[in-house]
């Protein structure tokens, strides 16, 4: 579309300076997002940015919603604070609970610049670990030598009451103390992210949080490739390695920018005379790799964005998305017993095995390898099992291996939903068996498979 | 085109030439054991009943890439012994039993030779650490290697002609100790003797677990950690690290401050397992000479310039204590980084 102004880089929240031609948008300004990476296509509801803009990559930057622990108190976080003449100054920190490392080192920092202003204040330091990163060691010393009072507590040692005064017990040590008390903040996700959730089709995560636990390995990636998390949109430990994760995402960027490459060479189609545009597809994608195709009326799959689990094909009630593939084209024996894989487990751990002991686990199996199990479809494991007299083993994800966010779930519905319509069908549900894998498990594999042929065989 | 050098084949330098190798990068590996896999292809699942995020999942679809990848040669047993730059050219020479070999021509070199554990360090081991009721970590790592499939059979194979009835962890072994000269937090323990501990719980659920602390850190990118948590566990914290350990009869004993108290107190146990501090590895120094890097003050490496104008690039551990995302996740973007610069420079 012409007119629209192209950018490298959206941050939404904050921005980060950095070399890429970017463009910073506000979380509340923010209404709607197409296309895919390389492509996006950013809607607006602001008067300093045109209402439209074309992004390659997205940065979700949002900062935390801080959640004051102790009604009255002035927050660590907060720079602008007054001292109390000829009251103390007081530093909390890990109250109720353990604060983030970042936390650690604005507290020391504070107490620090409260020395150095005021070299006769007493500073009291309440914590109950100090966590270190970066040059924490170094604050904690230097705080230690300027004379601030370091006292741990542990989990019930220390009460702050509704006055403020702050009541410390040990066996051999009994404070109570008042004074300009700066506790930590409980960091909380904004009230942004689940609309940016909404706007961007991602998973939420806990607490309110964008990230999932299990979204690969690099922490900043979100479910779908382009969009970045960091900081208030991940998770209340992303502050700690910030700047590893900035670097990380920026360097990923860059990177992004030389090009991006489909994950397979298969076809996805949405027939627009099937398609109901009932959205099914766009809710169950992982990935958000699906949007509307407003000129032909129908749902469409974005191939780059696309992470070929194929769970939109078997979910759609039309049978409108189609694959230039059939998984279970690969069978060519009826007599073998069928292995049916994921590619994120089962597959990984069974060429591991094969490099290590020079065997094939999977031979003498007729092996039936998936991108998800969770898209395998009922009628084709009936029909297998209709056409073969033996048996069916899915082996399917632990939670982690996913790379398709919850599919290791979903596969287990799926396997429970086979074997009630073999029970319906009063059919002997036995012939379905059904193990969750991680790839690292490859001699458990060669050592089960083996067990497993010849009680098969027998 | 382009030819990058990696040295050292574990997770980090598996992940770099793999990244590499796919944006269509020659890449050439070069590891001193005869193995690929490093440190890493000897950990084991640390999951209980559900997973327990150690991100060990996701390594082995790494390896396995790697022997598969037709642009990625690999050579194994060769240790790099001097390199050599000319226009802008690094020359590699290698032992590979005894042999020397000259590999030359290539535009940049990774670094990822990773780190050596406490136990591994020449300094020799305590004679008190050598009891089958003492464990090491990496010992421990190798015992849930060998435990079977946990979805099948849970039992843990713990090398010991006795059943356990308590296990006591300590940790900052051989780390945040100047003496040691490790005054830095080696970042993984917390959550990897949190993990063991929920395994041995599950295990043994009647077990006696406690973790002696200095203070609790937040390991890795995707743990967090709280004391709350280990009281949920059942699991007793001692914030202090003990004075001494004994061999006392049966149990061994661990004489601690309390420091609510303030006074010595004694708990006896059956096992006690250490954590291991993460060590600079032992080629740090040769590297920082052949490549001109800063060895900073703990023993890893830093740059002393960006990677872009020396064409030397760290991968993983070789440049400071981290967990297994971390790792992965700084190799990835030193892949990152060049695939970015290259490509401008074709363009």
């Amino acid at each position: 579309m012409a007119g629209i102004p192209e950018y490298e880089l959206a941050w939404i929240g904050d921005k980060v300076e950095t070399n890429f031609n970017d463009i910073q948008i506000s979380a509340e300004d923010l209404v709607a997002c197409q296309g895919e990476i390389g492509d996006f296509i950013l809607t607006c509801n602001d008067q300093s940015n045109p209402d439209k803009i074309k992004v390659d990559n997205i940065i979700i930057n949002l900062p935390y919603q801080e959640e004051a622990v102790i009604d009255g108190g002035v927050s660590l976080l907060d720079h602008n604070y007054n001292l109390e003449a000829d009251r103390p100054a007081i530093i909390l920190q890990d109250y109720p609970d353990l604060s983030a490392a970042f936390i650690s080192r604005e507290g020391l920092k504070r107490s620090l610049e409260i020395k150095n202003d005021y070299p006769d204040k007493e500073v009291y330091y309440f914590y109950q670990g100090m966590r270190f990163l970066e040059d924490n060691d170094r604050l904690y010393e230097e705080a230690r030598k300027a004379g601030v009072v370091f006292l741990k507590f542990d989990i019930g040692q220390l009460t702050v009451s509704e006055d403020l005064k702050i009541k410390y017990k040990r066996e051999d040590l009994e404070l109570e103390l008042t004074g300009t008390m700066m506790a930590a903040p409980e960091l909380k996700a904004t009230n942004e992210t689940k609309r940016l959730a909404k706007i961007f089709n991602l998973a939420e995560g806990y607490q309110d949080y964008l990230q999932l636990d299990n979204i690969y390995l690099q922490p900043t990636l979100s479910g779908r490739r382009g969009v970045y998390l960091l900081r208030g949109s991940r998770g209340p430990t992303a502050l700690t390695y910030f700047k590893e994760e900035l670097d990380f995402t920026l360097k990923e960027v860059a990177r992004n920018l030389t090009g991006v490459e489909e994950i397979d060479s298969y076809e996805r189609t949405v027939d627009d005379q099937k398609c109901i545009l009932c959205y099914t597809c766009y809710r169950v994608c992982p990935h958000g790799a699906i949007q509307r195709d407003a000129e032909l009326n129908s749902m469409k799959v974005m191939n780059l964005a696309c992470q070929g689990c194929n769970l939109c094909i078997s979910r759609c009630p039309t049978s409108a998305i189609e694959i230039d593939y059939d998984y279970f084209q690969q069978k060519d024996s009826f007599d073998e017993t069928t292995l049916i894989i994921c590619e994120n487990s089962a597959e990984i751990a069974a060429e591991k095995y094969d490099s290590m002991t020079g065997e094939d686990p999977l031979s003498g199996f007729q092996e039936i390898v998936v991108p998800c199990v969770s898209t395998v479809e009922r009628k084709k494991v009936i029909k297998l099992l209709a056409e073969d007299s033996t048996d069916i083993m899915i082996l399917g994800c632990v939670a982690e291996a996913c790379k398709h966010l919850t599919g290791h779930d979903r596969c287990q519905q799926v396997v429970d939903r086979i074997k009630e319509d073999l029970e319906k069908l009063d059919l002997n549900q036995d012939r379905v068996h059904y193990k969750r894998l991680s790839p690292r498990m490859a001699k458990d594999l060669g050592g089960f498979l083996a067990d497993w042929k010849e009680a098969v065989i027998q | 085109m382009t030819r990058i050098g990696v040295i050292g084949g574990g997770i980090a330098g598996s992940t770099v030439a793999v990244e590499l190798a796919e944006a269509g990068f020659d890449v050439t590996l070069f590891e001193k054991t005869d193995e690929i896999g490093g440190q890493i292809s000897e950990f084991g699942c640390k999951a209980t009943d559900i997973c327990t995020r150690c991100n060990l999942c996701l390594v082995d679809s790494v390896f396995n890439q790697l022997h598969q990848d037709s642009n990625i040669e690999i050579n194994k047993s060769h240790q790099v012994i001097d390199s050599y730059k000319e226009n802008d050219r690094f020359t590699l020479y290698c032992e590979e039993d005894g042999v020397e070999k000259v590999y030359k021509d290539f535009d940049r070199i990774i670094l990822a030779t990773g780190y050596r554990r406490w136990s591994d360090l020449e300094t020799g081991t305590p004679e008190i650490f050598t009891d089958q009721r003492i464990i090491w970590s990496g010992q421990f790592e190798e015992i849930l290697f060998k435990r079977r499939d946990y979805l099948q059979n849970k039992d843990l194979e713990l090398d010991l002609d006795f059943k356990p009835e308590s296990a006591y962890f300590i940790q900052c072994n051989g780390s945040r100790s100047p003496q040691e000269k490790a005054a830095y937090c080696s970042r993984v323990c917390c959550g990897y003797n949190y993990r063991i501990a929920r395994v041995l719980r599950e295990t043994y659920p009647e077990m006696e677990i406690g973790i002696f602390f200095i203070d609790m850190q937040e390991s890795g990118f995707l743990t967090d950690l709280s004391f709350q948590k280990l009281i949920d566990e059942g699991i007793k914290y001692f914030n202090c690290k003990p004075l001494r350990i004994n061999k006392r009869d049966e149990k061994i004993e661990i004489a601690y401050e309390d420091q609510e108290v303030g006074e010595m107190k004694k708990v006896k146990t059956d096992l006690l397992v250490l954590s291991e501090g993460i060590h600079p590895g032992k080629e740090n120094e040769l590297w920082s000479k052949l490549f001109n890097l800063q060895l900073n003050s703990d023993g890893f490496l830093e740059e002393i310039n960006p990677g872009k104008d020396t064409g030397v690039y760290l991968a993983g551990t070789v440049s400071g204590p981290g967990d297994i995302a971390t790792t992965i996740s700084k190799s990835k973007s030193v892949a990152n980084e060049i695939i970015a610069l290259e490509k401008e420079v074709v363009s």
